[in-house]
């Protein structure tokens, strides 16, 4: 972005964001829209923290970290109008799980093909599958309002907490019984005892609870697991429930569409400024001060980086309640997953479905079976990444061939269990190992890919901390787990996007409601500002 | 790929106008011809048929299968006798209906259920703790319906053994073609007709066999636009056009009781225990909030509405299936679920629910009609069903 | 002439005797049917070897509700074992002592933050043990609750809420969906302390330590037990079958007809209603309402002729996850191991040991019980699995020939259904993989053992009808507890047959509390009976 003024050039501004992630980007847009004179601080040269596309090898552009939107708050595009800023999201709407046996299970945009296809597996998932969708989608319902409520605190007694709190106990009233019995199973059951309520065909159990261990540090059978599912199924392409999509351009288009806007609104963007500290005057934030040792000022400073950074590397500890410290020191990072991105001279032929075809548009999903992905989780639980692991795949070339050189291709495969904590640390020849891992397995489902492969990128939740700054390369800044949930995240009492230091702000995914390129979280924290300055 | 039925061989050449559509995951024709008028006259005049076979067919056989359908429906299976053919609802056990279809008891332990949508899952729930088993034959059964005042003469020219016999809501094994059949003296359009259940490898030479013996008759292959305008006339209840399966009801007030729907007369309360029983119960002993009845549009009335704008009335001849809204005395009493204009009977008809107490017959209301881009009202009168009833159905 | 009554009540243990004692006392007509020849159901003592007996599935009575004994002298006979719970591990036996300072001190060998944290762990695991203990006196709390004594239940549990502090909020909302393994983790660094707490969280589980809700079973298991104590709550001097002589003594006296060999088959309904029990023997005995304290699926399932039934409650029950994972053996003993004393800090006497009342546990790390878990995924029994030995005759030295033993060994995991393999021939094999475990951390135990009988999960499922071998009647789980347990519509202790009312484990508020469901449903039947009269 060169929007950068004069180094050293004193300009006062009323809010600073710390960060330049989707979140940093939707709250400094909602304040720039609403008049504010805000900055934007960025560490990297370029924008979007997790939510970027570079061209990695020439001609390649790769989604590297996040790679497909599915959570996006349609009234942030519609508030910002983000299509007006360069963003269009393609449908992504099959999925194909190829099975070792040599054949296939598929999902596809048409209910009645989906239903042909699963009756091929089993007839009572096909018909079970309906009730199923239905349920997530009154689920989905049941849970939309809480992401767009800001959290009450759960432990105080003022008036505002109290109206909060009722009014989430209305809303879960208002449900019914049924409907609230199926959504406390949904936060308190494991996605395989979930699904196993529901279907009997192991891969298409395996792969919808694939969506309930992405980005978390658990496998199937954990309770807990099952939310998870839900989160993933509450994604929305302006407005359509479940379907998934693709960002044209690569997720970092998000991001640029954003900025696009918030810059539009006045609000400045500089990148390669890395803030040290965020400077406290009288117990109150009034400014950061920056790698360079240069100052900047505001009343409001925003974090947008994850909780473990927002309270325990940017302010001074001793600014900050024991009962605070205690709460984001046991908040659970633990990276989970890696990213493996290609630059191919051709497509995969998938034994099972031989040919370019249909199945390319959409996600691949290696995840035979429940065991599958439970094994991939034990190894991940005593230290080493899946031996066998879990992968989702998508080709965004073929969806949006500006990404590659024509009649090339890129592929995005999406890999757990990759942990941060593995044994012995993370080096170069471990990476190279993980990486011949991801080829490996998934060219036991195409053969031609070794062959095909022109680059490979591989990140591991180490190489992602490293590069964006995510804690312990977690991809939604803490774990998805009910313990760290609404208003228990990132800690009780400061899930508002207030800090206990007047003036400090926090809008990363580590706030409610979470990770996903959702923006929820940076849009709710600005209207916390907009209200209380 | 959409499913394709097993006589789709013989029927995809015979469709004119491209006018495919979905049905149950399958493509089926609208219409053969450009349009469907002769093949409505054919079910009313002559004989038509029709590809029924996406309908869904669940063998039941065993033990306890009368036990197991006796449970599921809501009128009396044990009683049924061999050769006998039920229609009949079935519910959750809140007492709204989940489907209709037919039953046929097909020997002393084996029956046949068609469902609109499929239940083999519901099937299977309400099977616990009984020896039954629950064949999906949906796939491996074609089915065809003959239908109008001429099938039974088709039949008696194609089938090994005659048909005169067969009495209404009766069946009977044949044979046509070589071609192990059932025939079944039932249908969907309150005509005199048949429906044959055909293993799938049999469909292609019962069909040619029909066609070829059946042209002396007039026999005309028809889709489903002539279905839906039949069946309005015979007043017959549509899932998923004029009910919602209760279990694909996203909110209480979507879900319809038997009695909502006016099927009173196949509700036994007094049968052994059944889903939906104590519900059904305390909803007849309280007097059901809704009923489904006809309307029958005042043609003057809707001619003057098109009449004041220069316009002469615009007739449905295609069966509309959308929910338009039914008034009385100024306030909304109920909505109909699907109309059209009857040839036959030169009438624009409509099915419709009524709230208490505007259901009885030959209450005055009015039906919203749209002319020129702008919402009127017509009036009408609330019709006991069916609207068209000959004789021959039955004789 | 055929028999009426008012009520039938099925089963023995003590929650159908707390339920046909209440009745009775409140002039209704009683008779109490037990299956097999003797009372008490899983409070049995069985004499495994000529001279030696034991009642291997309560070691610890568990909380005894107190409204439900009130007045009943004969549970003050109790036994305080001190230390509860011996872990064995790396460093030496770590002995948990009723003084949370003496277990201090013991930790401080291991840890000096944990020693320093034990007595902080103790008072929190009090005051949320103390919480549920609440939640426990009455009927679970509904979402939609309509009448006023509901309403009043949430009031007092609201109030409850707040008493526990800001912080002890907050931990208690945390600690609902948390796996044992984090909320250890967040205490304490050494492993075995950990170990032996998170083995004690799984018991009879069908989850490892880090499976989210095990933190709740934890404290599922303290809800009565005295403050600093770990692992115990109530052991009867004269054992568990004491409790039942006097349960039984009670429920005569109060006019309850007790019969045994009164094996009931099925439960007649008629219109929706209980109309009367037909016993094995052929015999109908004509009753307005039951009480069955069986486990839910044989009270439903397996009692009632479907029909009577909706399919969607019948797919709900079979949906309850019962997964036994535990196997018993049960050990005859010529002497108590040297080992043994040398663990307890006792010097060995040919007389019941004080020191061995308490529990050993061999569960040297959270690792250690994860991985004896993983196996159950896959349906195979733990090649090491985690052991809990209990030495009855150290507390009724009557249960042995005068100078022998008894040890009682829980083993975990050995799950119910084998993937591959069947139970008898399994074993052997369990038992030599559990006594291998028990001799490596006790020398010379082995050759201690004169006779053994090995329960497995299937065969405790056959001699204590205990439907998949579960103890539990119903896995302890966040989804199964509560408004949710055995089902939601069922939760009231009402059944949906007019006239049948649920009590016993497998309801509200589950395992190990005693009593409570029993007066809960006997209060239930009441109105409903008054309702009808």
């Amino acid at each position: 972005m060169r929007s950068s003024p004069a180094p050293g050039a004193q300009r006062s501004h009323d809010a600073i964001v710390v960060g330049a992630g989707h979140n940093g980007l939707v709250a400094a847009a909602y304040l720039a829209r609403a008049g504010r004179r805000v900055l934007v601080l960025e560490r990297r040269p370029v924008i979007g923290g997790a939510a970027v596309s570079e061209q990695v090898f020439p001609g390649f552009t790769f989604s590297v970290f996040s790679y497909v939107v599915s959570l996006l708050r349609p009234e942030i595009i519609r508030d910002l109008e983000l299509p007006r800023h360069g963003l269009q999201i393609l449908p992504l709407e099959s999925t194909i799980v190829p099975l070792p046996n040599g054949d296939y299970l598929g999902s596809w945009g048409d209910a009645d093909l989906t239903r042909r296809e699963l009756c091929r597996h089993s007839a009572r998932d096909a018909e079970a599958s309906v009730a199923y969708g239905r349920l997530m989608v009154q689920m989905a319902q049941a849970v939309k309002p809480l992401l767009g409520m800001m959290p009450p605190d759960p432990t105080s007694l003022r008036p505002g907490d109290l109206k909060g709190l009722l009014k989430l106990g209305r809303h879960l009233r208002s449900l019914g019984r049924e409907q609230f019995h199926a959504l406390y199973k949904l936060l308190t059951m494991s996605s395989a005892d979930y699904l196993e309520e529901w279907f009997e065909f192991e891969p298409l159990k395996a792969t919808k609870s694939a969506s309930g261990i992405i980005g978390t540090f658990m496998g199937p059978r954990s309770p807990g697991s099952a939310y998870v599912l839900l989160h993933h199924y509450m994604g929305e392409i302006d407005g359509a429930f479940r379907a998934w999509g693709f960002c044209k351009g690569g997720n970092g288009t998000i991001s640029q569409a954003i900025a696009r806007a918030a810059l539009e609104k006045g609000a400045e963007i500089r990148t390669e400024a890395p803030v040290r500290q965020v400077l406290l005057e009288r117990g109150r934030a009034v400014g950061v001060v920056l790698g360079s040792g240069e100052e900047c000022r505001a009343p409001v400073i925003v974090s947008g980086l994850d909780a473990r950074r927002t309270y325990l590397e940017l302010v001074d500890r001793r600014a900050l309640p024991d009962e605070l410290l205690e709460q984001v020191q046991r908040f659970r990072f633990r990276g989970s997953s890696g990213k493996v991105n290609l630059a191919l001279s051709e497509l995969p032929d998938f034994t099972c479905l031989p040919g370019v075809g249909a199945h390319h548009r959409g996600a691949i999903s290696i995840s035979p079976s429940l065991d599958y992905l439970e094994r991939a989780y034990d190894d991940a639980k005593y230290g080493s990444f899946s031996k066998r692991p879990y992968m989702d795949i998508i080709f965004p070339s073929v969806i949006d061939p500006n990404m590659a050189p024509p009649g090339r291709h890129v592929a995005s495969i999406f890999v757990q269990y990759c942990p941060y904590a593995i044994e012995g640390g993370w080096t170069d020849a471990r990476r190279e190992a993980f990486g011949d891992t991801v080829i490996d397995t998934l060219s036991e489902y195409a053969p031609n890919l070794k062959s095909a492969i022109l680059h490979a990128q591989v990140l591991t939740p180490a190489d992602i901390e490293r590069t964006v700054g995510l804690s312990e390369g977690n991809i939604f800044q803490g774990e998805l787990a009910l313990q760290q949930l609404f208003f228990l995240r990132p800690a009780a009492r400061w899930s508002s996007y207030r800090t206990p230091i007047p003036g400090y702000y926090q809008c990363g995914s580590s706030t409610h409601p979470g990770g996903g390129v959702m923006g929820a979280a940076g849009r709710l924290a600005a209207q916390r500002i907009l209200s209380d300055t | 790929m959409l499913k394709t039925t097993p006589f789709h061989v013989r029927t995809a050449p015979l469709v004119l106008g491209a006018t495919w559509r979905r049905w149950a995951g399958h493509a089926v024709a609208s219409a053969y011809d450009w349009t469907h008028e002769r093949e409505y006259a054919a079910v009313r005049n002559a004989a038509a048929l029709f590809d029924v076979s996406p309908l869904h067919k669940y063998q039941i056989a065993g033990r306890d299968a009368a036990r197991l359908l006796d449970r599921l429906v809501t009128r009396n299976v044990s009683t049924t006798q061999i050769g006998q053919v039920l229609y009949t609802p079935w519910c959750d056990a809140q007492g709204k209906t989940i489907d209709d279809g037919t039953i046929s008891r097909l020997g002393e332990r084996q029956y046949r259920l068609t469902a609109a949508e499929p239940n083999l899952r519901w099937l299977q729930q309400n099977a616990f703790g009984m020896e039954v088993e629950i064949g999906e034959v949906s796939d491996a059964v074609g089915a065809l319906a003959l239908q109008g005042p001429l099938s039974r003469a088709v039949l008696d020219a194609v089938a090994e053994q005659p048909v005169d016999g067969l009495k209404y809501f009766r069946v009977m094994r044949n044979r046509i073609a070589g071609v192990e059949v059932q025939i079944s003296r039932t249908g969907y359009t309150g005509d005199l007709g048949y429906e044959l259940w055909i293993p799938a490898q049999g469909a292609i030479a019962v069909w040619d066999a029909l066609i070829g013996r059946g042209a002396d008759y007039g026999i005309t292959p028809a889709g489903i636009w002539a279905l839906d305008v039949v069946r309005i006339e015979a007043g017959l209840v549509m899932l998923e056009v004029d009910y919602q399966s209760s279990q694909h009801a996203m909110i209480e007030s979507q879900k319809s009781s038997p009695y909502e729907l006016s099927l009173d007369w196949a509700v036994r309360l007094d049968k052994s225990a059944f889903n939906g029983q104590a519900a059904l119960r305390a909803e007849k002993a309280r007097g059901p909030a809704w009923r489904f009845v006809g309307v029958e549009v005042d043609w003057d009335s809707f001619e003057a509405l098109f009449r004041a704008v220069g316009l002469a009335p615009s007739l449905p001849t295609i069966a509309w299936r959308s929910s338009v809204p039914i008034y009385r005395g100024g306030a909304q009493v109920g909505y109909a679920s699907s109309g059209c204009w009857s040839p036959l009977l030169k009438k624009y008809l409509a099915l419709a629910h009524l709230e208490a107490p505007h259901f009885a017959a030959d209450t005055p209301v009015e039906i919203e009609v749209t002319v020129e881009h702008r919402r009127k009202r017509a009036n009408a009168w609330v019709r006991k069903l069916p609207f068209f009833d000959p004789e021959r159905k039955r004789a | 002439m055929s028999r009426s009554f008012d009520v039938v009540v099925l089963g023995s243990e003590p929650d159908a005797l707390v339920a046909a004692t209440g009745l009775a006392t409140s002039g209704v007509r009683v008779l109490l049917l037990e299956p097999g020849p003797d009372l008490g159901g899983i409070y049995r003592e069985i004499e495994f070897a000529p001279g030696w007996r034991a009642a291997p599935l309560v070691p610890d009575l568990g909380y005894l509700d107190p409204q439900a004994f009130r007045g009943m002298a004969e549970i003050h006979a109790s036994v305080a074992a001190d230390p509860t719970v011996i872990a064995l591990g790396e460093g030496g036996p770590l002995a948990l002592q009723r003084s949370a300072v003496e277990t201090a001190a013991a930790l401080r060998r291991l840890s000096a933050r944990d020693a320093e944290r034990w007595p902080k762990f103790v008072q929190q695991l009090a005051s949320l043990a103390g919480f549920l203990a609440t939640l426990f006196r009455d009927a679970a709390p509904r979402v939609d609750a309509r009448a006023i004594d509901e309403f009043l239940t949430l009031l007092r549990l609201g109030r409850q809420y707040r008493s526990l502090g800001r912080r002890g909020m907050v931990e208690l909302l945390r600690a609902l969906p948390i796996s044992a393994a984090d909320w250890l983790d967040d205490f304490f660094e050494s492993e075995p302390l950990k170990g032996a707490l998170a083995a004690l969280a799984v018991t009879d589980l069908c989850q490892g330590p880090m499976s989210g809700g095990t933190a709740l079973a934890f404290l599922h298991r303290h809800v009565g037990a005295a403050p600093g104590v770990i692992g115990e709550r109530l052991r009867l001097k004269a054992g568990p079958g004491a409790l039942i002589d006097a349960l039984a003594r009670r429920a005569r006296a109060a006019g309850v007809a007790i019969e045994t060999q009164g094996a009931v088959v099925e439960l007649s309904v008629r219109d929706g209603r209980i109309e009367s029990v037909a016993l094995a023997s052929g015999e109908a005995i004509a009753c307005r309402a039951v009480i069955s304290a069986l486990d839910p699926y044989q009270s439903l399932l397996g009692l009632i002729d479907p029909v009577h039934l909706d399919p969607v409650l019948i797919e709900a029950v079979r949906n309850i996850r019962f997964r036994g994972v535990t196997t018993k053996i049960l050990l005859a003993l010529d002497a108590l191991p040297d080992s043994v004393a040398a663990a307890t800090g006792a010097t060995p006497t040919p007389t019941a040991s004080a020191g061995a009342a308490g529990t050993m546990l061999i569960a040297p790390s959270i690792r250690y019980v994860e991985r004896a878990f993983d196996a159950t995924k896959y349906g195979r029994c733990s090649s090491e699995p985690f052991v809990m030995i209990h030495f009855p005759s150290a507390v009724h030295a009557g249960l042995a020939p005068p100078g022998k033993h008894v040890a009682v060994l829980h083993v975990q995991y050995t799950p119910y259904r084998l993937r591959e393999g069947e139970w008898g021939e399994l074993r052997d094999t369990v038992s030599e993989r559990a006594l291998r475990v028990v001799e490596a951390h006790l020398p010379g135990f082995t050759s201690r053992v004169r006779e053994r009988m090995v329960l497995s999960p299937v065969d405790l499922e056959s001699r204590f009808g205990l439907r998949e071998g579960a103890v539990s009647r119903g896995e302890l789980a966040l989804d199964q507890l509560l408004f949710m347990r055995p089902v939601p519509d069922l939760a009231g202790h009402a059944a949906p047959v007019a006239g049948l009312h649920l009590c016993g484990a497998g309801t509200h508020p589950g395992p190990g509390i005693v009593g409570a469901s029993g007066r809960m449903a006997a209060r239930a039947a009441l109105k409903e009976l008054r309702a009808r009269a």
